[in-house]
């Protein structure tokens, strides 16, 4: 900060330096400017002068002559042609005289006559009798008898500088004879001023004073100036030549001067220098020239090579560079000398301790910062002050002693005093514990006083009680602490460590915590101990450690280093409790998480967590994976009809022939209900699950004995290996999952593999079922009905309702279709349930319709007739929808008939509400006579496959036979399905067949088609046709 | 003028200045330019060695006349007979002037006079001003100008003595072999379109042009080139080969 201070003084006097010397430069500019200025002046004064006089010879000897001042005088009063003889006669004698006088620079003489109109021009004869003096201030005048010469004016021609003399006739004012200079003489006049050689001058002349005066054909002769469009100069030779470099380099210089617009509206001077290299300056001088109105009404611009301008600047600079040079070399001896001072200074200023200086009086002569901020007293409070009575004190409590003084009077006495138990008072009034340091000060050999240090060590003394209070503390935590030095060695423990491991203080002292080392964790472990405690300055976990008689004990062990405010480690201290209960505790809650209480195998959480960790050892170790997910079949028969605790001792028995069944490493874990799973891990050859399979299913379907019971337990089993099945858990279950029901769908007690056509099929009837949980909100199912044809009348009987389903994406979709993903699903319920209630509000429509369709068939699977709630679903749901249930016939699968009794209640239940009951696709079943004999059937219906041959195949024409002739003699009425030809129908009826169903009488229609068959009787006509 | 005549033909107009006359029509018959700003004079002379030449319109002069007529002029107070005058200085134009060599001889033609009469000189100074003025400075007996130009200076005692026949004035001529007939149509077209006494557009677009340019043109048919193209038949050879 100081340096920098130092160095903008020593800037400083060098930009004053160079201000002073450019200040002096810009004056010496100006009086050569101002000697220019001077000089243009008087060579134009005396060139006009100069010009006047010969005007006025001219005058003299020419025109002031009886024969032109009478030509006048006649002009007046002439007429037109009179004044053309006139002034033909003066053009052509003063014609002469207007080439000498333009030879002389001279660019106007005009005749103007007294009443003040131009009479001749001789640069332009075609103008005249102009009023020009009205324009002319200066023709006025000198027509009123006076003489006016080199003023500034314009004309209707030429600005320019303008003489003008009276001509007078007898005494009487009859006209005047009018010159203009050009500025090309002005011109010249300035080109012979001394230094002027090499300049460029130009005429500005302002564009609306001329232009108020002149002729409009004479504007051509001017164009607009450089530096402002308000003034013209007149186009010369030099314009088509060019001017040279440096004067256009000028105008631009000019034009760049902010000044510029205003000095030339206010009519004032504008002087300028510019330097475009360092011997390449140039004066722009713009000079105003006022006219005979004392306006502004031209500029002269001269731009002037500044020769000695160079020699100027080059001296100035010399001078600049040696007074630049005297003042760095008095400022570095300056410099030099207050470095000393400062770097004393400064090793006092930054001591950490307290130093004031006295003189042998005792008043302090120095004081350092630091002792300030001890104190806290200004510099200009303590120098001058006696300390002994400003702020010292001899403890806390006790005021100085007046007379003695120990930090004094020690080192007067030529001895060092030290003391760590005085005190001194600070200005706020607080006494603080200073640690002193007095020796004697030596000036040339003579003791003039003392040097005291000192040091405010009251938190030290503080620290230092508080660091015994500590100690107490530490020795009475419950928790064990060690303390160790950096390289290990125990520095201190307290009680409870004792307590913990049974070693005292005075054993572990010196020793390392190796002694409390149980050999559980190996090398690696230790390592990434140390490793997190440089990392991370500290570590915290269980270890196992050995107590001193012997004993392995669990802790929970919290480490952390002690390092310097500079990351030194200086020691560790470790803290650690036993933790032996809580980890008996963790272990019980354990077992009973992950284990199975049934079986005491590991239970889903268990397995889930085990496989996780056998999936990851697979992958690190590229071996394969196998899962058998087990499913007893038939299981819940066992639970609903022995009851819970029968199913129970089956599920133990299972558990345990499959424990056997597996390797002791391979993991068998109940997921639930019956499921089980068998991890196999490691397996030597491709078909080890294979044969763990079978050897579970052989097993498995050893008889158990339960309280007299013989049991007969197979299961089904999936199969999915990882990783040709899948990556991770969900997947792989999902899959064994999906094989296992392969397997049960093969005839169960048997495994399958997981394929990916099995996950495709999956996939498929998983989204069939989403489709067909959408298709009962969307309403997309419909009924399409077939008629029941009486083969002796010709009559329609009834109608069988088919289900049908409009699938957005696949079409119209028969039952085979998506019953059986539906009864999967548990849609089937639903399916039902829709079924009835359209089939009967059908039935309803054509009944208001006056039509008589007979009865309505509906389809009734086995799901639904062995649901508990079936007559609910049935006979409530036709109820609700108001049709009779004699309107309806349920028509039963014959296979389905197996699982319902035949003398189930259930069928007497429905035939006494009235419904109608037909076994559908009769003749592929097992139905046995005895059963029909029993069960309250009303209809027979032959399958079609008996109908479909019946022409070439014998055996199905006896087998038709038999079953009309058992119809008749059971009283049961006999259908047959699927008649197409007109031969299978003439066969029936000649058999005495009951009713007929098929598409020679009409394939299932929509509603909407059924109508007109039941009005027009279509069939009697098939009928009539085959019987003829 | 350029940008009009620029946005009539549809191609860039350029325009290219000569000191005299005889390069002008050089640099016409070289297929060096396309089109040309001549005097009937001029013209003449290019159309009796250049079939190729054709007129495509002629100025009017700021008395809304296409043609114009030259004068001799001589100072008021001079009595002369010049029939019969001797010892006479004439001062003309310019060589390839109308009012020069051409019409000077008709007019002296009328008093029975040839510019070659051996009483008779003759010089050329340089503009129609100069010519009047000369006459009234007293260096000329006589000068051939324009009859405008007289007029203008009358108020020095200048006296018209005879005018000549009119002469078709300043014209635009195309070059055939430069520009197609459908591009000299549309020129033509152009130039004749503009009216600006009668219109105010026309005289909006035209008062930029020259003094000689800005009172309209009127179309070739309705100038009068015959007059002028018999009268170049009486010249003499030199004047086409010498500037």
């Amino acid at each position: 900060m100081r340096g920098m201070r130092f160095s903008l003084v020593v800037s400083g006097l060098v930009i004053l330096l160079a201000l002073l010397l450019l200040a002096n430069y810009g004056r010496e500019v100006q009086t050569r400017q101002y000697f220019i200025e001077s000089s243009q002046e008087a060579a134009i004064a005396s060139r006009l002068s100069s010009y006047q006089r010969m005007l006025e010879v001219l005058y003299d000897n020419l025109f002031d002559r009886k024969e032109v001042t009478a030509a006048l005088a006649l002009a007046q009063q002439a007429d037109a042609q009179g004044q053309a003889r006139l002034r033909g006669r003066l053009y052509r004698e003063f014609y002469s005289t207007f080439s000498q006088l333009q030879s002389n620079d001279f660019r106007e003489l005009q005749f103007v006559l007294a009443d003040g109109r131009s009479f001749l021009r001789f640069n332009r004869p075609d103008l005249y009798a102009d009023p020009i003096s009205l324009q002319r201030p200066l023709l006025k005048r000198v027509l009123q008898g006076e003489v006016h010469n080199g003023v500034l004016e314009n004309g209707r021609v030429y600005p320019g500088f303008r003489f003008a003399f009276p001509l007078r006739h007898q005494g009487v004012v009859v006209g005047a004879v009018d010159f203009c200079l050009s500025f090309k003489a002005i011109k010249q006049a300035l080109n012979t001023v001394e230094d002027h050689a090499g300049s460029d001058i130009q005429f500005l002349v302002r564009k609306d004073l001329y232009q108020a005066v002149s002729h409009p054909s004479s504007h051509a002769l001017f164009r607009e100036s450089e530096i402002s469009p308000d003034f013209i100069v007149e186009q010369e030779a030099v314009d088509r030549d060019g001017r040279p470099d440096s004067v256009a380099w000028l105008y631009e210089r000019l034009l760049e001067d902010t000044q510029l617009p205003q000095v030339l509206s206010e009519g004032r001077r504008l002087n300028r220098v510019f330097c475009r290299g360092l011997g390449d300056c140039y004066a722009s001088i713009l000079r105003p020239v006022r006219d005979s109105l004392d306006r502004t009404s031209a500029y002269i611009l001269t731009s002037i090579p500044m020769r000695d301008v160079e020699y100027l600047r080059r001296s100035h600079l010399s001078a600049f560079i040696v007074g630049t040079l005297l003042i760095l070399l008095a400022a570095v001896a300056v410099r030099r000398w207050l470095d000393s001072n400062r770097r004393l200074r400064t090793i006092s200023d930054h001591m950490a301790e307290g130093m004031y200086v006295m003189d042998e009086m005792g008043k302090i002569i120095y004081v350092n910062p630091m002792a300030c901020e001890i104190l806290r007293y200004d510099e200009d409070v303590l120098i001058g002050a006696e300390a002994h009575t400003l702020f010292h004190t001899h403890s806390e409590r006790q005021p100085p002693l007046s007379q003695f003084c120990p930090i004094r009077l020690r080192a007067l006495s030529g001895e060092i005093y030290r003391s760590t138990d005085e005190h001194f008072r600070r200005s706020d009034g607080v006494t603080i514990r200073v640690s002193v340091v007095s020796s004697p000060f030596w000036s040339d050999d003579t003791l003039t006083g003392s040097v005291v240090l000192f040091r405010d060590i009251t938190a030290e003394y503080e620290d230092k009680a508080r660091l015994q209070r500590s100690d107490v503390a530490f020795s009475s935590l419950a928790e064990a602490v060690m303390v160790t030095g950096p390289n290990g060695e125990i520095q201190a423990v307290n009680r409870a460590f004792t307590q913990i491991t049974g070693y005292s203080e005075t054993e572990v002292i010196g020793q390392t915590p190796r002694l409390l080392k149980s050999g559980r964790h190996d090398q690696a472990f230790y390592e990434q101990l140390w490793q997190s405690i440089s990392r991370d300055g500290g570590w915290e976990g269980e270890v196992w450690n050995r107590r001193k008689s012997g004993e392995v004990y669990p802790e929970h062990l919290r480490i952390a280093a002690v390092s310097r405010p500079d990351g030194v480690i200086t020691g560790y201290v470790a803290t650690f409790s036993d933790i032996t209960e809580k980890l008996r505790q963790e272990q019980v809650l354990r077992k009973l998480a992950y284990h199975d209480p049934l079986t005491g195998l590991h239970n889903r959480a268990a397995f889930l967590e085990m496989f996780d960790h056998a999936l990851g050892h697979a992958e690190r170790c590229r071996r394969r994976l196998a899962l058998l997910y087990l499913d007893l079949d038939r299981f819940k028969k066992i639970n609903d009809t022995l009851g819970h605790v029968i199913g129970d001792r089956v599920l133990e028995t299972s558990a345990r022939r499959l424990r056997d069944a597996v390797r002791s490493d391979d993991e068998v874990a109940r997921l639930g209900g019956d499921e089980f799973i068998i991890m196999l891990e490691d397996f030597a050859h491709e078909d080890s699950p294979a044969r763990v399979a079978r050897k579970v299913i052989s097993l498995l379907s050893q008889p158990v004995v339960i309280e007299h019971h013989t049991l007969h337990v197979t299961t089904s089993i999936g199969i999915a290996i990882y990783p040709d099945d899948g990556f991770d858990v969900t997947q792989l279950l999902k899959n064994a999952d999906s094989a296992m029901y392969m397997a049960k769908r093969e005839g169960r007690n048997g495994f399958q593999y997981f394929t990916q056509a099995m996950a495709k099929r999956e996939e498929d009837r998983f989204s069939l079922e989403i489709d067909l949980h959408n298709a009962l909100l969307d309403e997309d199912f419909l009924l399409h009905y077939q008629p029941k044809v009486d083969l002796r009348t010709g009559r329609v009987t009834g109608l069988e309702a088919l289900l049908r389903w409009q699938h957005p994406q696949r079409g119209l979709l028969n039952p085979s279709e998506f019953l059986a993903v539906a009864h999967e699903g548990g849609v089937m319920r639903d399916i039902t349930h829709w079924v009835i209630t359209e089939s009967c509000r059908q039935l309803q429509e054509w009944l208001d319709a006056g039509l008589e369709p007979g009865r309505i068939a509906i389809n009734i699977d086995s799901h639904t007739f062995n649901s508990a709630d079936a007559y609910d679903q049935i006979g409530r749901t036709v109820e609700v929808s108001g049709i009779s249930p004699n309107r309806v016939e349920l028509e039963i699968p014959e296979s389905g008939l197996l699982e319902k009794s035949f003398d189930d209640e259930f069928w007497k239940l429905l035939v006494d509400m009235g419904f109608e009951l037909s076994i559908d696709d009769f003749g592929i079943g097992e139905s046995s006579l005895l059963r029909l004999k029993h069960l309250p059937v009303t209809t027979l219906k032959i399958d079609k496959s008996f109908i479909r041959d019946i022409e070439s195949d014998e055996g199905d024409r006896a087998i038709i036979r038999t079953v009309v002739a058992m119809g008749q003699s059971l009283g049961v009425r006999v259908l047959a399905e699927g008649v197409e030809q007109a031969s299978q129908l003439a066969f029936l009826c000649q058999i005495g067949c009951d009713e007929a169903q098929g598409y020679l009488f009409s394939k299932p229609r929509p509603a909407e088609q059924i109508a007109p068959l039941l009005r027009e009787h279509a069939f009697r006509k098939t009928l009539d046709n085959v019987r003829s | 003028m350029l940008g009009y005549l620029q946005e009539a033909v549809g191609r860039p107009v350029e325009l290219i200045d000569f000191e005299d006359y005889s390069d002008l029509l050089e640099a016409f018959r070289n297929d060096q330019i396309d089109l040309a700003y001549l005097g009937p004079l001029p013209y003449a002379l290019l159309a009796k060695s250049d079939h190729d030449v054709e007129p495509l319109a002629c100025f009017r002069e700021a008395d809304g006349l296409s043609s114009y007529t030259c004068s001799l002029v001589v100072m008021g107070g001079r009595q002369l007979d010049l029939a019969h005058a001797q010892g006479l200085h004439i001062g003309l134009t310019q060589p390839f002037s109308t009012c020069g060599y051409l019409a000077v001889s008709q007019m002296l033609a009328s008093s029975g006079r040839r510019l070659d009469d051996p009483g008779i000189r003759f010089s050329y100074a340089g503009s129609h001003t100069e010519a009047a003025l000369g006459v009234v400075r007293g260096e000329y007996d006589l000068a051939g100008i324009k009859t405008s130009i007289a007029e203008r200076y009358r108020h020095l005692d200048l006296r018209i003595l005879t005018v000549s026949p009119p002469f078709p004035g300043f014209g635009v001529y195309a070059n055939r072999r430069q520009l197609s007939a459908d591009e000299i149509e549309r020129l033509r077209e152009a130039l004749l379109r503009l009216e600006p006494v009668t219109s105010e557009a026309g005289w909006e677009q035209m008062k930029g042009w020259g003094h000689s340019l800005r009172n309209g043109a009127e179309a070739p048919s309705n100038c009068d080139y015959q007059g002028v193209l018999d009268a170049v038949e009486s010249l003499p050879v030199w004047l086409e080969a010498t500037p």
